[in-house]
């Protein structure tokens, strides 16, 4: 059975309230989703407290999810509300300048080797917020453009601009930490 | 999951310390906790509250006509006049002026809409517009005699709007960037504008869909099903929410369970936002903030809504008692005063002999100053205690704020003096 298959089992049984399919999906996407909020919350020790609402949430809406093969995108969007809440409350949410809409072609994109996923995540930190957020999504789940744009809330057009963008500042941010 | 992507999944997941493999043992008990206290929670709720909700939201479409039907009453008794937006209308700068009053005021409207301070939950009434991309609404604002409908199509983050009695005039705002493009198709000029300072702001869409996913986690709401009313001969489900000092009135079409109005109405405001529509194959081409050809760029600088702040927000509070007013301050300083200050912003900029260069100046920075109120960065509440007060009057406190970070209140006094002042010695 595909996985993706069985994660819209995963998620029906959820929706069952089945208590065994929380646990999994939790055991599933914990790892996953504390990476993404750490990238976005860039560490003030809130991380366990925000992990927390999200799943408070996912309990209590899971059973509005209609398409269960959306579940990635619904559950980062969760993610990404729980920590942009805590930045309004915070009042510390600070807009980044955000390079204009480009048109890219997907072949002069730098690829990552897996080998050097330790450098690539030093160096994801020194990107800016709204990049290190689009390749969190597409290094951690293989998201699709239009998916990490239903997350994020932007086109598609600005997420293949971001991560075009992006993957550039990391290759030459490696380049340089490993000179 | 290609092997290179795995590999790499997992090479990220450790260099932050986090084991790929699973959750720690802490984690899962932690998890396990909160799991069975709601699985609990949700069992013991579901003979009252739970059941209440799905009597509310469930399946509100499938119901069967309920209570009389009502002709819909567009009309607004909250008293808001419009004539604001027809006074600053009248020079290529004041056209800007307005723009930004536009923008500034639908702003304060918007983001007053409940959600961090009420307690709602709309459940599957609005779950359908949570994947919308785009929209389409019109706002009313005022009493239907003289209401103003400012239009917007929303697609992203950016908006086209259109306003009822600022004829020929587009304006297309990006919320990413930040600029607003105001375009004169009269006059074929393009003026652009950078909004500085203005932080996160969603449109009303993507607000809407914060507020539903804020709502849903909600544990108290009080809602009240009115059945199927009457608009324009077409019947609506009717839903009124309660929460705090907000109440938000639903219309949804029975046939497509979206909802087609809200009004919402708080202590300072009432909007009403009408003919909405989701998911518009909307041309891009008209949310572009490139300046169409033939069309002349007014330079219009940018408007920095940091320097506001509080020495903008005196400059507010001086325009409003010295020109509005003609030397006293107002009663109240809510969205409702604001829009409402039109016709006497106009008498006073003839009583102070103001040329419309003046006047527009004047516009511009009491829309500028005024956004301390709502982009507020202090802690808790400000307060406003300017009733009956004089300008010049040295000895009352008329506006008074702890700053962010601060031990200490700013305290403004009716000569638009300022003063640090401890939290045991606030005014009362």
């Amino acid at each position: 059975m595909e996985f993706d298959e069985q994660l819209e089992k995963l998620v029906h049984r959820c929706q069952d309230g089945e208590k065994a399919a929380f646990e999994r999906l939790f055991e599933i996407y914990q790892p996953r989703l504390r990476y993404y909020v750490r990238r976005l919350d860039s560490g003030d020790g809130h991380t366990d407290d925000i992990l927390q609402d999200i799943w408070l949430a996912v309990f209590k809406k899971i059973h509005k999810l209609k398409d269960t093969r959306s579940l990635g995108v619904w559950l980062y969007r969760i993610a990404r509300n729980r920590v942009y809440d805590g930045f309004r409350r915070k009042d510390r949410f600070v807009r980044m300048p955000e390079e204009d809409e480009i048109p890219v072609s997907g072949t002069d994109e730098p690829v990552f080797d897996a080998e050097d996923a330790e450098a690539l995540h030093k160096a994801m930190e020194r990107l800016k917020p709204q990049h290190r957020e689009v390749l969190t999504l597409c290094f951690i789940e293989q998201m699709p453009y239009q998916s990490i744009a239903d997350v994020v809330g932007c086109t598609i057009g600005t997420v293949r601009s971001r991560i075009f963008y992006a993957k550039h500042y990391l290759r030459k941010e490696m380049e340089i930490q490993s000179a | 999951m290609h092997n290179n992507d795995k590999k790499l999944l997992n090479g990220l997941l450790k260099a932050d310390g986090i084991d790929p493999n699973g959750v720690s043992n802490d984690e899962r008990a932690v998890f396990r906790e909160m799991l069975d206290e709601q699985l609990k929670s949700k069992q013991s709720k579901s003979d009252s509250r739970v059941k209440s909700r799905f009597k509310y939201f469930k399946s509100p479409f499938k119901m069967r006509k309920m209570g009389t039907k009502n002709t819909y009453d567009a009309g607004i008794k909250s008293g808001l006049k419009p004539e604001i937006w027809r006074i600053i209308m009248k020079s290529r700068i004041t056209k800007l002026a307005a723009a930004a009053m536009i923008f500034i005021a639908i702003l304060l409207g918007i983001n007053s809409f409940p959600g961090s301070s009420s307690s709602l939950v709309f459940a599957d009434i609005i779950q359908p517009i949570l994947n919308a991309k785009s929209a389409s609404m019109d706002m009313l604002i005022g009493p239907k005699e003289s209401q103003v409908k400012i239009h917007d199509d929303i697609l992203g983050s950016r908006i086209r709007r259109t306003v009822s009695n600022v004829k020929g005039t587009d304006i297309i705002i990006d919320l990413e960037e930040m600029k607003m493009l105001a375009l004169s198709h009269t006059e074929k000029t393009a003026t652009t504008v950078k909004l500085e300072g203005l932080g996160n702001i969603p449109n009303y869409l993507k607000l809407l869909q914060d507020t539903v996913v804020r709502m849903q986690d909600a544990e108290e709401f009080k809602v009240e099903n009115q059945g199927l009313k009457s608009i324009d001969g077409h019947d609506y489900v009717v839903f009124v929410a309660v929460g705090g000092n907000d109440t938000i009135t639903i219309w949804c079409d029975p046939k497509t369970a979206l909802p087609v109005r809200i009004k919402q109405k708080t202590p300072n405001m009432l909007i009403i936002c009408d003919n909405l529509q989701f998911d518009i194959a909307f041309d891009e081409s008209k949310f572009s903030m490139d300046v169409p050809e033939g069309y002349t760029v007014a330079d219009a600088g940018g408007i920095d809504f940091k320097k506001g702040s509080e020495s903008g927000f005196i400059e507010s509070l001086r325009i409003w008692a010295e020109i509005i007013e003609d030397g006293h301050f107002p009663d109240s300083i809510n969205l409702q005063d604001i829009v409402k200050i039109g016709p006497k912003f106009e008498k006073g900029m003839k009583r102070a002999g103001f040329t419309k260069e003046q006047s527009a100046q004047s516009a511009m920075k009491f829309g500028q100053g005024i956004v301390f109120i709502r982009f507020f960065k202090g802690q808790g509440q400000w307060h406003y205690a300017g009733k009956g007060v004089e300008l010049g009057d040295s000895s009352r406190p008329i506006f008074w704020y702890q700053p962010k970070d601060s031990e200490t209140w700013r305290v403004i006094y009716g000569d638009l003096t300022v003063e640090d002042v401890a939290p045991e010695n606030l005014p009362e």
